[in-house]
């Protein structure tokens, strides 16, 4: 995935911002979906794995503003958190997916994010306490319990991702991760 | 297996600033194994049409039947009217996304209640049906086709339900000659065998040679709703609906402009022929 | 989509519609900063007044500007208990558990939904007054003294310019996905996690292909066309600022210097001392 060039790979952050702001409107559009889907979460960690780190950076930074922006959610209260949640996803799965070659996408996949969605919650958890209650210990009790309940949306999100990958990857509209290999 | 529609109305986004009406009061009934040719203007209409009948959105008036039950009255099975009731979309390949060309088939066919082998069967006739070789196609990743192949693959997932009514919006749109004959063929042969045909296409030629039936909408309205050969002999009107009739029909016009006896139901290349052919013979040529 | 959604632009002329974007960005956020240092009883009367202000001058009306607030009142409530009970074990009312409810943790709880609240009334009305466009280009602009930084403010407006582009390309294609998946009998309502996440992949895969093989193809398209990336890349001449935006800017920054003053000098005290 490094064989890109800065040009596909900007187009390709384009593209996974547009989705931010395009995929929850679709999600919420399907009935009987319920909300454990956590939509915008999908373009900004595939932007961080495919593109590498910088890329996944802008776009956790700007996919929730543009969504905002655009259709009014997330509501700007929620905003700056989600800001930070989604920046630590995109820089964290890109720099994971740089440091970790075990000569298997699908482990390079799901090493990278698991560890890019835990230090995400964390990082958000953190930053809800420090803002919300002046870093109170028993507040960030709160908060990690918060990620404990999503883990669902983990689980959901370990199933799609690599999916969609290998999808890319055999449509050839990305390069292969390691290309003598199958997988 | 009929559908009726009485007085269907459609507004999109009522009450906000959007508000736009898409349809008006349109009333039609289908018959089992009709075939049936739907034209109009760009944005007459006629896509909302489309999605109000397959039950993906609601109108905002009016009634949709389908074997005589309201699809949209309470206790109605939607899962019973998607097997019945198939649709095509524009571009239909964008549907793709299982890892092998047998499992996306197979797709449509998950939550229908049929057993494993029945599903099977299902699938190799739907592949075979649309020109594609079961044996070769069916482990092969459909990105890897060509775009002709991966249309046909998109549209053996609707047809592998065996839907009784099959709906079409714009089904050649993007297709080479060979692709849109081999298309046609295939409606002809489904009608054939029994499956109600509704086709949407700006291809009058199509129309002409296929269907029985052209229903036109203008601004939402129910402008034309009469047999093909009565639909197109009025050129005048059809024209006037921003639609257009077939070439046949057109060449048959100049003809007789130009002081040919040219019937005024012909509408298709094989009526058109025998008056071609006097003609060059012996009309003043 | 039966109603707008909160804190969607609405068209108007007002003296604040017509405010160059970069002052109302710029401006939002000098007033946050504003609103943060807030502590005294003053201090919040002159940020309301002002905001206040704002919202005749923008034409919105109140329930439009408090509407958004609505949604969000469960959001608030909890913060506000989470800091009664748990801000600070000191001069509890009672202590049950973990729980220590008190007197600061209460007041410091208001406080925070204050400004909250103060917050988003002043970004819902950018929001409510300025396109997304023209908002988008505000950050790009105001971003770009960065560059100085190594930041690649370029090609960072580069691609928020065709992010938006394709928004609605995108939006058209995955409702046409999604209606064609319904249509084939795509069911979302089952219970367990592996396919609840099976359920949304045919709708999520094809949207992911289909809009990056229009990145593949804009990529090739640009790149045959010479780009090289986007140093040096320019811009149309945007329009320069008028006396009306510096004239807002001279207001908002005088009412921060005015909060600064207030809570740095002896004229007030912070109004939870008061308890």
């Amino acid at each position: 995935m490094q064989e890109m060039s800065v040009v596909k790979k900007s187009i390709i952050t384009a593209v996974c911002l547009a989705l931010c702001v395009v995929l929850p409107i679709a999600f919420h559009a399907v009935p009987n979906a319920g909300s454990i889907y956590l939509p915008m979460h999908i373009p900004v960690l595939l932007c961080g794995l495919i593109c590498g780190w910088q890329f996944g950076l802008l776009c956790g930074l700007a996919g929730p503003a543009l969504s905002t922006l655009f259709t009014g959610m997330p509501p700007a209260a929620i905003l700056p958190i989600m800001m930070i949640e989604l920046a630590v996803y995109g820089l964290v799965s890109g720099l994971m997916m740089k440091l970790i070659r075990s000569k298997s996408t699908y482990v390079d996949l799901y090493i990278s994010l698991i560890i890019a969605m835990l230090s995400g919650r964390i990082v958000a958890g953190l930053a809800r306490a420090l803002i919300f209650a002046r870093g109170n210990t028993t507040i960030a009790t709160w908060t990690t319990s918060y990620f404990v309940t999503s883990l669902p949306g983990i689980i959901i999100q370990l199933v799609l991702i690599p999916t969609i990958v290998f999808a890319l990857m055999q449509a050839k509209l990305i390069p292969m991760r390691y290309p003598q290999k199958r997988a | 297996m009929p559908i009726e529609l009485k007085q269907v109305s459609f507004t999109y986004a009522p009450g906000t600033v959007f508000e736009t009406i898409a349809l008006q009061e349109v009333s039609f009934s289908v018959e089992d194994g009709e075939y049936i040719g739907f034209m109009g203007k760009t944005g007459c209409g006629k896509s909302t049409l489309l999605q109000l009948m397959v039950g993906l959105m609601q109108p905002t008036r009016g009634q949709i039947l389908v074997d005589g039950r309201d699809i949209n009255g309470r206790g109605y099975n939607r899962g019973e009217l998607r097997k019945k009731v198939g649709m095509v979309f524009q571009y239909p390949e964008i549907q793709l996304f299982e890892t092998t060309v047998e499992k996306d088939v197979a797709f449509g066919l998950k939550h229908s209640g049929l057993s494993s082998s029945e599903i099977a069967d299902n699938v190799r006739w739907a592949i075979e049906t649309v020109g594609l070789d079961f044996e070769k196609t069916r482990s092969v990743s459909p990105f890897s086709l060509s775009g002709g192949e991966k249309r046909r693959v998109a549209i053996a997932g609707i047809l592998a339900a065996k839907p009784k009514i099959l709906i079409l919006d714009e089904p050649i749109a993007g297709l080479d000659p060979m692709g849109r004959d081999a298309f046609l063929d295939l409606t002809r042969k489904l009608n054939a065998d029994g499956t109600t045909i509704i086709m949407v296409s700006h291809n009058a030629d199509a129309l002409a040679e296929n269907a029985h039936r052209v229903i036109v909408l203008e601004a939402g309205r129910l402008a034309l709703d009469r047999n093909v050969k009565d639909a197109f002999k009025d050129v005048a009107l059809i024209e006037k609906l921003g639609v257009g009739v077939s070439q046949a029909r057109v060449i048959a016009n100049l003809l007789s402009k130009c002081g040919f006896h040219a019937e005024p139901d012909i509408i298709r290349y094989a009526e058109l022929q025998p008056l071609l052919l006097s003609t060059a013979k012996g009309g003043r040529l | 989509m039966n109603r707008l959604p909160i804190g969607i632009y609405i068209p108007g002329d007002t003296f604040i519609h017509r405010l160059d974007s970069r002052i109302k960005l710029l401006g939002l956020f000098i007033t946050t900063a504003a609103i943060l240092l807030v502590n005294s009883i003053l201090g919040y009367s002159i940020m309301f007044a002002f905001i206040l202000g704002i919202i005749l001058l923008s034409g919105i009306s109140m329930k439009t500007a408090l509407n958004a607030i609505n949604k969000l009142l469960l959001f608030f409530v909890i913060v506000l208990l989470m800091n009664t009970f748990f801000y600070s074990p000191e001069k509890p009312w009672f202590s049950f558990w973990i729980f220590t409810p008190s007197t600061l943790g209460l007041l410091y709880g208001i406080e925070i939904v204050l400004r909250l609240f103060l917050v988003l009334i002043a970004s819902n009305i950018l929001t409510s007054t300025t396109t997304p466009m023209e908002t988008t280009h505000a950050l790009e602009s105001l971003i770009s003294p960065f560059r100085y930084l190594g930041l690649p403010t370029g090609q960072i407006a580069m691609i928020l310019s065709i992010a938006i582009q394709f928004i609605p390309t995108l939006s058209e294609e995955t409702d046409a996905i999604r209606k064609t998946q319904m249509a084939r009998g795509a069911r979302f309502d089952s219970k367990k996690i592996s396919e609840k996440a099976a359920a949304v992949l045919p709708m999520v895969v094809p949207i992911f292909l289909s809009a990056f093989k229009r990145a593949d193809d804009l990529s090739v398209a640009m790149e045959a066309r010479g780009y090289r990336g986007a140093k040096g890349r320019t811009q149309k001449k945007g329009t320069p600022l008028q006396r009306q935006d510096l004239g807002a800017l001279g207001v908002i920054f005088f009412i921060c210097l005015l909060q600064i003053v207030l809570r740095f000098s002896n004229l007030t005290h912070p109004w939870r001392s008061r308890f």
